[in-house]
């Protein structure tokens, strides 16, 4: 399970109360569906948005992911949180519509060479620093956003993400190597 | 360096989970959740023990009804109409069809009363014949319910009996009311 899924993962007695609202929207019960869609939108929509880097085309997958989610709700097992299920919906949304845009990324563009500074300093950065990162994160091509957000943010394994992108692990890795780099540079101006 | 000890993917595991979105994105859900049911599973066929009985029952009393018919010279009005209206068919769901069977059965016993017999007992015979082929084809609906081309011939019988039941209609429409004597 990817470090994205354990982080929101519900306490147990939340996930009984889950539970329950899940399966009363099974049921067709669209207040209960709008209970799970309020405890989890601000999740679903922070990984919608740190993949695509765009609100619209964010706000679009998170809603479709959503709606997707209803659709296949007889289908949630209940083996993790509505949350972790919801999360793999919507980066599957982000990752269809970036097909179905017939987007055509270059995973292994040629970096050029770029400052480097001190991995310490950028570390050390107070918390203000996180909506600089956030907003680097989002300046980076596609390729390696996706990468990077999947496997720094939400924990993915190169493995997972060569699975989930149909991509070569190694591949994953030069993305992430990438950007680093790039965020680096960013980070420094 | 392995990437996860990079201090940049560090600091970005921190990020927060959540961002919310400036506007609410539920009443655009919402209203898409309504274009399709939710997960309940839909029931798409009868339930078949009911429709076994049911269909057993249909085919029993149109049989019966049937033969008591042809038995005799003259015909009831009223039991020709119960013959038609007299339950519902478990294998049909076409609901513009059964909204046509009812408007078109709503006053059959006064449009037959104004038929004269000879033409009423050329009708029931029709109408009978009708509800034979109905009976006689739930019969083997009952031993092959996914039956497509069983239930086609089901519809188009019953497509058959609405136009009878439309010229019935129409016929008696032209005619004036019967007068008791």
């Amino acid at each position: 399970m990817p470090a994205a899924a354990r982080r929101m993962k519900a306490v147990p007695q939340a996930a009984r109360a889950e539970s329950a609202l899940v399966r009363r929207a099974a049921d067709g019960d669209t207040a209960a569906f709008e209970t799970l869609y309020r405890g989890c939108v601000g999740q679903i929509y922070a990984v919608c948005l740190r993949m695509t880097a765009d609100k619209a085309v964010a706000e679009d997958c998170a809603q479709n992911a959503f709606i997707r989610a209803w659709q296949k709700l007889d289908r949630f097992e209940g083996r993790s949180a509505f949350s972790s299920w919801m999360h793999r919906i919507a980066v599957n949304e982000v990752l269809a519509r970036h097909r179905s845009e017939g987007r055509r990324r270059k995973h292994l563009e040629i970096v050029g060479e770029l400052p480097t500074g001190s991995d310490e300093d950028l570390a050390s950065r107070d918390a203000g620093a996180n909506m600089d990162l956030e907003a680097a994160v989002q300046s980076l091509p596609d390729g390696a956003r996706e990468v990077f957000v999947l496997f720094a943010v939400y924990g993915y394994t190169h493995q997972e993400i060569a699975d989930t992108l149909d991509l070569a692990v190694g591949t994953c890795k030069a993305q992430v190597h990438r950007a680093r780099k790039l965020l680096r540079a960013r980070l420094q101006k | 360096m392995n990437d996860r000890n990079d201090p940049l993917v560090r600091q970005a595991a921190t990020l927060p989970d959540e961002i919310a979105p400036e506007r609410d994105l539920w009443p655009a859900i919402a209203e898409r959740l309504n274009d399709r049911a939710p997960a309940t599973p839909v029931q798409t066929r009868p339930n078949w023990p009911f429709a076994l009985a049911a269909g057993i029952a249909l085919v029993a009393l149109s049989s019966l009804l049937t033969w008591s018919f042809t038995q005799r010279d003259t015909l009831s009005t009223a039991e020709l109409v119960e013959v038609i209206t007299a339950q519902a068919d478990p294998f049909v769901n076409d609901v513009e069809l059964i909204q046509a069977r009812q408007a078109l059965t709503v006053s059959l016993d006064d449009a037959l009363g104004r038929l004269a017999p000879p033409t009423r007992r050329k009708v029931a015979d029709n109408l009978l014949e009708i509800h034979q082929s109905m009976a006689e084809i739930r019969v083997a609906l009952e031993e092959d319910p996914d039956n497509a081309l069983l239930h086609q011939l089901l519809h188009t019988v019953y497509q058959q009996e609405i136009g009878l039941l439309t010229d019935i209609n129409k016929l008696a429409a032209t005619l004036p009311e019967e007068i008791e004597i």
